[in-house]
């Protein structure tokens, strides 16, 4: 038998199938981007030992952290590694896109989440929600941020040891990425200490909810600002209106040119609501009234603290002769 | 031998189907690793990441100004060295235990420590300590001693020394130096418990001490007109104790949340007493007497309610309903024992003031087709002041009498409606309708019942794979039955603006542009136009824009820049009257900030380094401009620069070890005419505390070693 006659005939069928089934190289070989392919695909038998046989350590992504996290733990019973599908609890079955796909064939999709996602923000979400839905994700549907398309994966990272999200050195980075006015907000002369991370945004907002205005933590937004500021609450037995209304009415929440983080400054500010026919409420404080002008009886109403050099308690007074702020 | 050939030939083509087979077996070794029924347990290539480890990170502060603006936050305390310390600890084990614990910036007055621990899936134990400065500003001028208590004393040279502007200015080498700064310290500590994978429970406990001095004006006087002021260090000793307790449900139809919450502030001042400076208001008073902010506590129980009663349709519902009270001791009128008619009785003893609140809102989502989501929401808020309301024969400013007053306790009901469809016209292009309308009733104002209605409609298209547009327009209309002032003496023309009828113009534009794989860029446009168009006295208008531009590049795959430029403007018009009637001068105030920021960011360069370099300015100016026939002119404006230059950079020394070194350059300018360069005696009638000019020009250096125990 001359073996080696024929060798070239086995070699040719050989090739032929080396061709027909191509031996993916790694995990990077181009995947399907239509999600919709995963729907009806089985689970894999080993769940992440067959995941990791791909994407391990050498993973552009990296994918080992989160077993640093609560995510990737085994002994928790509500983690999704506890679940029986592990990886694919999150990702979906992975039964077809752990299969070689052929020759000029994409490999099967498998969900991943995040911008570069090609699953919309609503089927990235339901993974989530599958087990974070109480609490502050309570009221997450209809919310601002679910009706503007943001997938959970946007802000958060599951993959890591601990989510930047939680780090409130790097949280207002990340609500930057879309919200980049107040990036520029909180760079003016007087803010809340956001740029030195000691006032994060979750401190005011609670980015999962749809029930409050301007997703604030609090039901209404005076209650947000009393949880820091409790001494403006009151109730007080002279009372400023603006004051039990919103505080926003006088002031900036974000970033303000002005002290106190005001709109406008005293006694302008002021005049936009008093104008008593009383000598001083209604006077036109300009330029004769700063250091230097030639009236020096406006400074006292200009100059300082303006209207608040004797209207201290602009807040509201507890005093029975605090009738007018003033004590 | 033509059978030796077939043989041979049959052979290798048994041999290539052999080989087949095996691509065959391969290709069915992948459908036998798939199953529908979870059967797996453990993974056997999962790493074990489960050694605890830690981080210890020593470092060193050296600052080359104490100026405090620029230690505003930083919680320097105007010290040249610090020396710092940072920990972390994360620590998992195989039964689900855990323990993570981040400590930072220890040396500073702004440090933390976050501590999360407990069992997963069973219970959870936070505890977060945070402490924070507020430094307002240093070396303020001031005659008074006792600062941080109650009573503010004078050297009895002093007592009742200044009668007039030129008395100020001699008082100079008498006056002494304080700091105007605050502090809080947090303490929060909660307990989760999970009992099931339905039920859990939250009880969360949080305490704030915060000290030092804010700024008080105080003023004594026989008239309003005839008053001297001096700007007080009002001392602050507050404590806020708050308490949560909450169950929580979570099922696959239906998420509650059950809690109460209860909040009390307590101050340690009830009052500020300080001794009279001036003596040209009146020789009767030697010290008076201002209420600082009472004790009060805040109680309210709340319910959220979440239900999925299918994929299309979610309702969701949440009630607040709370009492806010205080009942702190009144004053008496003044302390101005000299003149006995002040020496009234008080409709009460104490401020018996109570505030009932109550929030309700119902929410209802429905994906009525593929493409038609709607989302409705019916809310109401409502305000009750039970503070009795009684006759205050009050004293003017410690030395006249004022007219007989009753007090205003403010309430309103708010009920708000609201309607948003959102329409998926296709893959790039969706759009949505707002509709709102506000109704509040108030008692005690101006008007007794505002509506608002409010119309929005937003955009968005997804044009090409490389560029995204979104738009939005909103209409607000505000409108009132009647207004009638309520204050003595107040134009009739005065329209508060947060009551006045007003038509709002609300418009913004966005462009996210992909100019290549790693490249990005996003332009943002926001213009505002409010018109109250029946004001005549009060502001009148008020328009705003932002334009900011953002860039981002992944130049290489380690190495990144960023930048953005931001112009806003924010322009109103008021109208005042000097006769009492119609307008006789206009102001138009207008403030601007131009900010700008750069980034490069380079990481794992020779697989050691990381550094990167930030650059950010801040451009503001605020005009006061005035058109009028009266005599006078604009005011000066008000101006702050900042320049900031960051370069930091980390080496990675070993695996576990590092260091990390960051320079920091900030420059600081502003021009604020209210308060620069005053001496004693430039106000007539006031004598402030003479803050410094806030400017500085800093340098800060942080170099710090890391090093990493597993």
């Amino acid at each position: 038998m001359n073996f080696f006659r024929h060798k070239w005939i086995c070699l040719a069928v050989f090739i032929a199938f080396l061709g027909v089934y191509s031996v993916p190289a790694s995990s990077e070989q181009e995947v399907d981007t239509d999600w919709r392919k995963q729907i009806d695909a089985p689970y894999t038998k080993k769940g992440a030992d067959r995941c990791l046989k791909c994407h391990d350590e050498d993973n552009e992504y990296p994918i080992l952290p989160i077993f640093q996290s609560k995510h990737g733990q085994f002994s928790n019973p509500l983690s999704p590694m506890s679940s029986g599908h592990q990886c694919e609890t999150c990702h979906g079955p992975g039964g077809l896109h752990i299969k070689r796909p052929k020759r000029g064939e994409l490999r099967a999709p498998i969900m991943n989440f995040g911008k570069k996602s090609s699953a919309p923000a609503a089927e990235q979400n339901k993974v989530c929600l599958q087990c974070h839905r109480s609490n502050a994700r309570i009221g997450w549907h209809g919310s601002r941020h679910e009706s503007s398309g943001l997938a959970c994966a946007n802000c958060h990272t599951i993959h890591v040891a601990q989510d930047l999200v939680f780090d409130r050195k790097r949280q207002a980075d990340i609500c930057y990425g879309c919200h980049r006015k107040q990036r520029s907000e909180f760079q003016k002369a007087y803010t809340h200490p956001v740029r030195f991370g000691q006032v994060v945004c979750t401190d005011c907002h609670n980015t999962h909810d749809a029930m409050n205005d301007h997703l604030l933590q609090a039901a209404t937004e005076n209650e947000t600002c009393f949880q820091c500021h409790a001494e403006k609450r009151g109730p007080y037995l002279w009372e400023h209106a603006p004051v039990t209304e919103q505080c926003s009415l006088c002031h900036i929440p974000h970033g303000s040119n002005h002290p106190a983080l005001l709109k406008k400054r005293a006694p302008l500010l002021c005049q936009s609501c008093h104008m008593q026919n009383n000598d001083h409420t209604n006077q036109l404080y300009n330029d004769t009234g700063k250091l230097g002008g030639n009236n020096t009886d406006r400074r006292n109403f200009m100059l300082g603290k303006g209207c608040l050099n004797c209207h201290a308690r602009i807040h509201g007074s507890n005093h029975p002769s605090g009738v007018k702020l003033l004590r | 031998m033509r059978g030796m050939n077939q043989a041979k030939f049959v052979t290798h083509v048994f041999f290539c189907f052999v080989v087949y087979a095996g691509f065959q077996v391969c290709g069915a070794a992948d459908e036998a690793e798939l199953d529908d029924e979870p059967t797996v347990d453990r993974c056997k290539f999962c790493p074990d990441l489960l050694n605890p480890s830690a981080e210890l990170a020593i470092g060193t502060w050296i600052a080359s100004s104490d100026a405090s603006k620029f230690d505003e936050y930083r919680a320097l305390q105007g010290r040249t060295v610090n020396v710092d310390l940072g920990v972390k600890l994360h620590y998992l084990d195989e039964s689900a235990k855990y323990l993570w614990l981040d400590a930072q910036q220890l040396g500073l007055a702004s440090r933390y420590l976050s501590i999360e621990g407990g069992k997963q899936g069973s219970y959870r134990i936070d505890f977060d300590y945070k402490q924070s400065r507020h430094w307002q500003f240093g070396e303020a001028k001031t005659p008074y001693l006792g600062v941080e208590s109650d009573k503010l004393s004078l050297s009895d040279s002093l007592k009742q020394s200044v009668n007039d502007a030129d008395d100020l200015q001699t008082i100079k080498a008498q006056l002494h130096n304080i700091d105007v700064a605050q502090s809080r310290k947090q303490l929060a500590f909660a307990i989760n418990k999970t009992f099931n994978k339905r039920w859990s429970s939250r009880i969360g406990f949080r305490y704030e001490k915060k000290d030092g001095v804010i700024t008080s004006g105080a003023a004594i006087g026989s008239a309003y007109l005839n008053a001297n002021s001096v700007i007080l260090p009002e001392p602050i000793d507050y404590q806020t104790r708050s308490i949560d307790l909450s169950a929580l449900y979570s099922g696959n139809i239906l998420q509650a949340q059950l809690g109460i919450r209860s909040h009390f502030f307590d101050n340690a001042n009830e009052y500020l007493r300080w001794d009279n400076l001036f003596t040209s208001t009146g020789s009767e008073v030697s010290e008076a007497q201002i209420a600082l902010p009472p004790s009060s506590q805040h109680h309210q129980v709340y319910v959220r309610l979440g239900a999925q009663f299918s994929e299309k349709t979610q309702l969701f519902y949440q009630l607040n309903v709370g009492r806010m009270s205080q009942d702190d001791t009144l004053l008496p009128y003044t302390i101005n024992t000299q003149d006995q008619s002040f020496n009234r009785s008080l409709p009460h003893v104490s401020a018996e003031a109570r505030v009932d609140h109550l929030h309700s809102q119902v929410k209802l989502s429905h994906r009525a087709t593929e493409e038609l989501k709607l989302d409705g929401a019916l809310i109401y808020h409502e305000r009750n002041n039970k503070t009795p309301v009684s006759n205050y024969d009050y004293v003017i400013l410690d030395l006249a009498d004022g007219d007989n007053r009753t007090n205003n306790p403010y309430d309103f009901k708010d009920y708000t409606a609201k309607l948003a469809s959102r329409y998926r016209w296709s893959e790039v292009l969706n759009s949505e309708v707002l509709l709102r309308r506000d109704v509040k009733k108030r008692s005690l104002q101006a008007t007794n019942k505002t509506t608002e209605d409010m119309l929005g409609i937003k955009s968005k298209l997804n044009a090409f794979e490389s560029l995204d547009m979104s738009f939005q327009y909103r209409y607000k209309k505000r409108d009132y039955d009647n207004y009638a002032v309520t204050l003595s003496g107040e134009n009739p023309l005065m329209r508060k603006y947060y009551l006045a009828k007003m038509k709002q113009h609300y418009l913004s534009g966005e462009l996210f542009y992909l100019l290549s794989e790693s490249t990005d860029l996003n332009l943002s446009l926001e213009y505002g136009l409010t018109d109250y168009h029946d004001t005549d006295i009060g502001l009148t208008d008020a328009q705003n824009y932002h334009v900011q531009l953002d860039i981002n590049s992944m130049v290489f795959e380690f190495f990144n820049i960023s930048g953005y430029a931001a112009l806003e403007q924010y322009r109103s018009n008021q109208q005042g009257s000097t006769n009492g009637s119609t307008a006789d001068w206009e102001a138009i105030n207008t403030d601007q900030v131009a900010s700008l920021g750069v980034g490069v960011h380079a990481k794992e360069l020779f697989e050691r380094i990381e550094f990167g370099i930030n650059y950010t300015m801040s451009l503001a100016s605020g005009k006061t401009e005035y058109e009028t026939s009266l005599s006078g002119g604009d005011l000066p404006d008000f101006e702050s620069t900042r320049h900031t230059v960051n370069l930091y950079g980390t080496y990675r020394l070993k695996e576990n070890m590092s260091l990390r070194l960051s320079y920091l350059l900030e420059s600081y300018n502003e021009k604020n005419w209210q308060t620069d360069e005053l001496a004693a005696g430039d106000i007539p009638r006031v004598l402030t505390l003479l803050e410094e000019n806030h400017d500085y020009l800093a340098n800060l250096v942080f170099l710090s070693y890391a090093y990493q125990f597993e």
